[in-house]
């Protein structure tokens, strides 16, 4: 996947993130974890209780039809998360989120695709799971 | 049964980290020993390669002695993209890495441990040791299993220990 | 539920055997304190007892006979009376070693030595190269022969190293007996052929044979020669029956020993071996024992036994 995490936003970016805006996208939160704490062996045993922050995803289409859920985030947005919280890539990002916050219910993230044009990522896609009922 | 869980996973980190300490990786931003268990760790799809990550599966019960004996079933998966220096290339080198490193902190005597209660750990309290080992069988290496870029394995291990009285 | 520890069966995964020799001519074996002893290292058992690795197949068998003494109308056991002690042991050897091979065997285990060149062939070797002559500081580990004697070994070889052969009757073997002689025979090097004092050379340097486990007879003797071993051999049959003094040990999962100590052992059958199938179409072939407890008197309380089992607790 392209990196993105230290070029600025090029054109096809801002259409994207004009498009999203401009359709009234609902809003998402992407729930990420505090640091763990170093040489803690009740972090590795499951005993410790992690910190959460809920960063804004910015607008983004939410899409449902039977057991498919996905999720359509301007790159903009995640360009931007990525440069704040210094992590190497947008693979990097989802792949340590806890998951997405819509409409007060957490999905987690099992799959993540991005969209390109002119060689730079302009939107992801992400494959959403639902809570277990 | 969570003790012995506990135990397990700990007894298994210190060897791997014997055994190599460079095998290190990275999970919520700190590096610690590339050895989790899934279970203990936030759900997630995305499995972190050049890790082993432990998950626990059946668990069977004799209760015909005085205290009842478990047999708990691990699965220890692991997967490799090789380097990127190499381009992947050395990726089936890795695994057998990765199996050479299991096998070797797994199958040396003694293959027991003594039980620990680690509850205490978040009051800044020293785990806390029972009157019973937990110990483990021989090692099951499952078929490599090709993942696009990345090639898997799974390895089975039973996990014994004793009930004791008092203990959930 | 009770929370003792002790009484739960002890779940052993392997049993591993260890070696001690017995002095044939003062007819006293190795002794074995279970109360001094019982925990030593797997790997590192007290001297002078051996370690001869993993053993499978392990089983005991009782032969002691209980017989009931009767009396009365109808007649009614009053008590009992035991009238033959015996037991015996089956095992199968999981390495193939120099010690293995002769207790295996039960009898003289020969080394075949390296034959002199144009010598006649023999079943149990033929007449042997010259032995060689230990220098002065040679230790049970390194054996000094110079440059040009050590030339004539190698690295990986193994060397038997013992006393020439003089026409001495009785029994024969530095360290261990190895066989017994009972009308003198001709061979210099017989001693050196059923000699157990042998070793594998892991280098060689400035005339000098490094050794990888100290010889059994310990640091040699000045009189004593060593001779180049290309492999081993026994027989079916002979007269000689190997003795040696036994432990076998079994490490439950919490830490607790059960312990069999038999003071003198010797072969109840002859040469054999099992072929265990294994992967990929391959046998692996076991050396087999079988053996029968001799007794010895306990001084605690002077009875005559054969055999000890101990249960030591973590």
């Amino acid at each position: 996947m392209a990196d993105i995490s230290q070029a600025p936003p090029n054109g096809v970016m801002r259409i994207a993130q004009t498009s999203l805006h401009a359709e009234g996208g609902c809003s998402a939160l992407l729930r990420m974890p505090g640091l763990a704490a170093s040489g803690d062996d009740s972090e590795q045993l499951g005993l410790a209780t992690p910190q959460f922050q809920d960063l804004s995803l910015g607008p983004v289409a939410f899409h449902t039809a039977s057991s498919n859920t996905r999720l359509m985030v301007s790159a903009v947005a995640v360009l931007t998360l990525v440069q704040s919280l210094a992590y190497d890539s947008a693979d990097v990002l989802f792949e340590t989120a806890a998951g997405v916050l819509i409409g007060g219910v957490l999905y987690l993230i099992t799959k993540c695709a991005v969209a390109e044009g002119a060689g730079r990522p302009y939107c992801y896609w992400l494959t959403l799971q639902p809570p277990a009922r | 049964m969570q003790n012995a869980k506990d135990t397990f996973y700990e007894a298994l980190r210190n060897r791997i980290i014997a055994v190599n300490p460079e095998r290190t990786t990275v999970v919520r931003g700190i590096t610690r020993p590339a050895i989790l268990v899934e279970e203990n760790e936030l759900p997630t799809e995305f499995h972190l390669a050049d890790c082993f990550r432990l998950r626990w599966l059946q668990t069977t019960t004799d209760a015909n002695g005085c205290m009842p004996l478990l047999t708990m079933s691990c699965a220890i998966e692991y997967e490799t993209a090789g380097s990127q220096g190499n381009g992947g290339m050395d990726r089936g080198r890795m695994l057998a890495q990765m199996d050479g490193e299991l096998l070797a902190a797994l199958n040396p005597w003694p293959q027991y441990t003594q039980k620990y209660n680690y509850t205490p750990l978040p009051e800044g309290k020293p785990a806390t040791p029972m009157a019973t080992n937990i110990w483990w069988g021989e090692p099951a290496f499952g078929t490599i299993e090709v993942k696009q870029n990345r090639l898997a394995r799974t390895v089975t291990v039973a996990v014994m220990s004793y009930q004791e009285a008092g203990e959930l | 539920m009770s929370t003792s520890t002790e009484s739960m069966s002890p779940l052993v995964r392997r049993v591993r055997a260890y070696f001690a020799p017995v002095n044939r001519t003062a007819r006293q074996p190795t002794l074995f304190d279970p109360s001094q002893e019982g925990l030593f290292p797997f790997n590192a058992p007290p001297a002078p007892w051996v370690d001869l690795g993993w053993i499978t197949q392990f089983a005991r068998h009782m032969g002691t006979k209980v017989l009931p003494v009767r009396a009365g109308a109808p007649a009614t056991t009053y008590m009992q009376a035991r009238t033959e002690i015996d037991a015996t042991v089956n095992l199968h050897f999981e390495s193939w070693g120099k010690l293995q091979l002769s207790f295996a065997c039960g009898t003289q285990q020969l080394n075949l030595l390296r034959p002199a060149a144009g010598a006649t062939a023999e079943g149990s070797g033929a007449t042997a190269v010259p032995a060689a002559t230990i220098d002065a500081g040679s230790t049970a580990t390194a054996l000094q022969l110079g440059a040009t004697a050590a030339a004539e070994f190698a690295v990986g070889q193994w060397v038997a190293v013992d006393l020439d052969y003089t026409g001495q009757t009785g029994y024969v073997g530095s360290g261990i007996s190895g066989a017994y002689v009972t009308t003198a025979l001709t061979d210099v090097d017989y001693v050196r052929r059923i000699t157990l004092n042998v070793a594998q050379i892991t280098a060689i340097a400035n005339g000098t044979l490094t050794l990888h486990a100290p010889l059994l007879a310990g640091v040699p003797a000045s009189t004593m020669k060593a001779s180049p071993v290309v492999g081993f051999c026994d027989r079916e049959g002979s007269s000689f029956f190997q003795e040696w003094s036994a432990l076998f040990v079994g490490e439950g999962q919490q830490g607790e020993r059960v312990l069999w100590h038999y003071p003198r052992l010797q072969a109840l059958g002859g040469v054999s071996e099992s072929n265990i199938a294994s992967s990929g179409g391959y046998e692996k072939v076991e050396l087999s024992g079988a053996f029968r407890a001799l007794p010895v008197k306990d001084p605690v309380d002077g009875e005559t036994v054969v055999c000890f089992r101990s249960y030591v607790a973590a």
